[in-house]
């Protein structure tokens, strides 16, 4: 993770080096950005002066499970099939996979409990709310 | 006596139909969001910001506060009951409430929480309406580079209060106001990080950034470990408290209420720092020490007092000084500006209505749950009983419905999913992710502050240096980083000497 900040702030320093100067001694828009991204990347190299020091104390981190990979695929899938395919058909499908995946239930079983709940929310945002929802196919 | 009449003037406005239909709507599903864990007040508040686009700033303002408080009194059910804080302020009350349970006396410990609450968040909110008032009078004489330097002193204060490692805190300051800088600078108009994308120069969504921080990455948390909860249901009769339960637990509810509210002021500083001293010190003036851990009123009764004490003081940074003292009171901050309204030290001058409202329905929606709760034990220990694998699922599509309705736009759903995935693994490396958040919210205050201080001093540092007010937040960015870090150097070196033996 502190390599990771470490990049990100070397990247936006970089990027906001070649914005505009500022003017009359007031800082232009890419000051700030850079000294926070300079800032960034000394914090991180802390980081990783910290973790290295604590290395080898034997715990391991265990990230994620077939639950949580599931529900970060079925999240894209809904941004990227909201607006063509429409609400009806993506959230019903995103709860199929969902139930099944928390629930343990057969495709058949978690059907009627997808739709269902894709349907009641449908009703609840749009007519209720008057929340603007893509219809798309469905 | 001007008070009073402002606050009748407020009751007024809080008591209308409507304004109470959203204070109880507020404070019903804080409630709920409280009970849930895995949602909590942030998450309960962001899902429901959408809808007040279309009320006006008033009702909007007291159906989120009412989130707010209502998930304290929430989180302490499943936390007496299943040993489970709905809320992380409830957690300290897990140990005492839990026992009680245990011991037949759920009933005696749920009633004594929502009393301890009850005080706590009514005097919490006294106090904010005597305090703010002068406060904000006093603020309206600071210039950009005062407005800058409080700004630095309350990062200074996240950083090295944190529950996380200040290292670690510094991270998330950092990174917040890097994502704070994405967008069109709002001083020239140059656009910011926006990789050459029009979606981009308006920043990103708050709203999908604070449901995936928080929301999101809490369901992957619990989803690493799904339980299903089956709370046994207390009697009606034992609801109520006997004599001897409220006077063995007055002077906890007295002091966790002066903790709670002063804890409440800080910004950085979790609620949940209030419950825990407010824990030890019951436990440290207890004639009784050797009770707390295993049934002691007193364990439940300042805790739950503590935690609702916070939700009044917390307002004063945000409605005196436009600054968020935690996460939660940044969705308020981020409500009162969809509405064209800045909190700050002009707010009680040129929007009486809206705090005196606000104080007012504070008053009305604590006793709405002080009235309501205990007799809906019932209906809200069903809602605990709902299987976490159909929570989740419909908490995930609100969420999202939520996020795609402010704009109508899927650049946000990938926010969502890209924060929530961030916000997982950094709270699995022990990252706290709210100075992330609220460092998106003031970023650009606190650069514009910065730049606007020198724009008008024609580029002079010294700006920062001169003057009494600057002089003075200085020294006291001085003192506390002096005595916090002294603080964390004594800590540190204590532990170092017991790990050495």
């Amino acid at each position: 993770m502190a390599i990771v900040l470490a990049l990100l702030g070397g990247a936006a320093a970089i990027t906001a080096f070649r914005m505009p100067p500022g003017t009359s001694g007031v800082p232009g828009p890419g000051a700030f950005p850079v000294g926070v991204a300079v800032a960034l990347i000394g914090a991180s190299v802390g980081l990783l002066a910290q973790a290295l020091r604590a290395r080898g104390d034997g715990s391991r981190l265990e990230l994620g499970n077939g639950a949580i990979l599931t529900t970060l695929a079925a999240m894209a899938c809904v941004a990227l099939a909201l607006e063509r395919v429409g609400f009806l058909g993506t959230f019903s499908l995103f709860l199929l996979v969902t139930l099944r995946a928390y629930r343990r239930r057969s495709w058949l079983s978690a059907a009627p409990a997808a739709v269902l709940g894709a349907a009641l929310a449908y009703a609840f945002f749009a007519w209720v709310l008057g929340v603007r929802l893509p219809r798309g196919l469905v | 006596m001007e008070v009073l009449d402002l606050l009748a003037a407020g009751f007024a406005a809080a008591l209308t139909p409507r304004n109470l239909g959203y204070c109880l709507l507020g404070v019903m599903w804080g409630t709920i969001v409280g009970i849930l864990p895995g949602l909590g007040p942030l998450a309960g508040m962001t899902l429901l910001l959408p809808l007040t686009f279309k009320l006006t700033p008033d009702s909007a303002v007291i159906m989120l506060a009412g989130i707010f408080y209502g998930a304290m009194y929430g989180g302490s059910l499943t936390s007496i009951l299943v040993r489970i804080p709905g809320e992380a302020a409830s957690v300290m009350t897990c140990i005492d409430g839990h026992e009680m349970t245990k011991q037949g006396r759920a009933g005696p410990a749920i009633a004594i929480a929502a009393v301890g609450s009850w005080v706590g968040g009514t005097l919490s909110v006294v106090g904010l309406m005597f305090f703010a008032p002068p406060l904000a009078a006093a603020m309206l004489r600071i210039g950009p580079a005062e407005e800058f330097v409080i700004l630095l002193l309350a990062f200074l204060v996240m950083v090295l209060v944190s529950q996380s490692s200040p290292l670690k805190t510094l991270t998330m300051v950092l990174l917040g106001l890097l994502v704070a800088a994405i967008g069109l600078d709002p001083m020239s108009g140059h656009p910011r990080f926006t990789l050459g994308s029009p979606r981009l120069v308006d920043g990103l969504s708050f709203v999908a950034l604070a449901l995936g921080l928080f929301g999101v990455s809490e369901i992957f948390l619990s989803l690493e470990r799904i339980v299903e909860l089956r709370p046994q249901r207390p009697s009606l009769e034992s609801l109520v408290p006997r004599l001897q339960d409220l006077r063995d637990s007055a002077g906890a509810v007295g002091r966790g209420t002066v903790i709670g509210f002063v804890f409440g002021l800080i910004p950085g500083v979790s609620h949940i720092i209030s419950t825990f001293v407010s824990y030890v010190v019951e436990r440290r003036l207890s004639r009784h020490p050797e009770r707390f851990g295993h049934g002691a009123i007193q364990g439940v009764a300042g805790p739950e007092t503590a935690n609702n004490a916070t939700t009044g003081s917390a307002m004063v940074p945000l409605l005196v000084l436009g600054i968020p003292a935690n996460p939660v009171t940044a969705i308020l901050l981020s409500a009162f500006l969809i509405h064209g309204i800045q909190p700050g030290p002009q707010l009680i001058g040129e929007h009486p209505a809206i705090f005196w409202s606000l104080i007012a329905s504070m008053m009305v929606g604590n006793l709405i749950l002080l009235i309501l709760n205990l007799p809906l034990v019932g209906l809200f220990i069903n809602v605990l009983r709902v299987p976490y694998g159909y929570l989740a699922p419909a908490i995930l599509l609100i969420s999202m419905v939520g996020v795609y309705g402010v704009a109508a736009s899927t650049l946000d759903l990938w926010v969502l999913l890209l924060f929530g995935a961030v916000g997982y693994l950094l709270r699995k490396l022990d990252f706290d992710v709210a100075p992330l958040l609220l460092a998106t919210v003031l970023g650009d205050r606190m650069e514009t502050a910065f730049r606007r201080a020198l724009s008008i001093a024609e580029g002079d540092y010294r700006v920062f240096f001169h003057g009494l007010n600057a002089a003075l937040l200085i020294g006291a960015v001085v003192v506390v980083a002096g005595v916090l870090g002294f603080a964390r150097l004594a800590n540190y070196r204590r532990e170092r000497i017991a790990e050495c033996g």
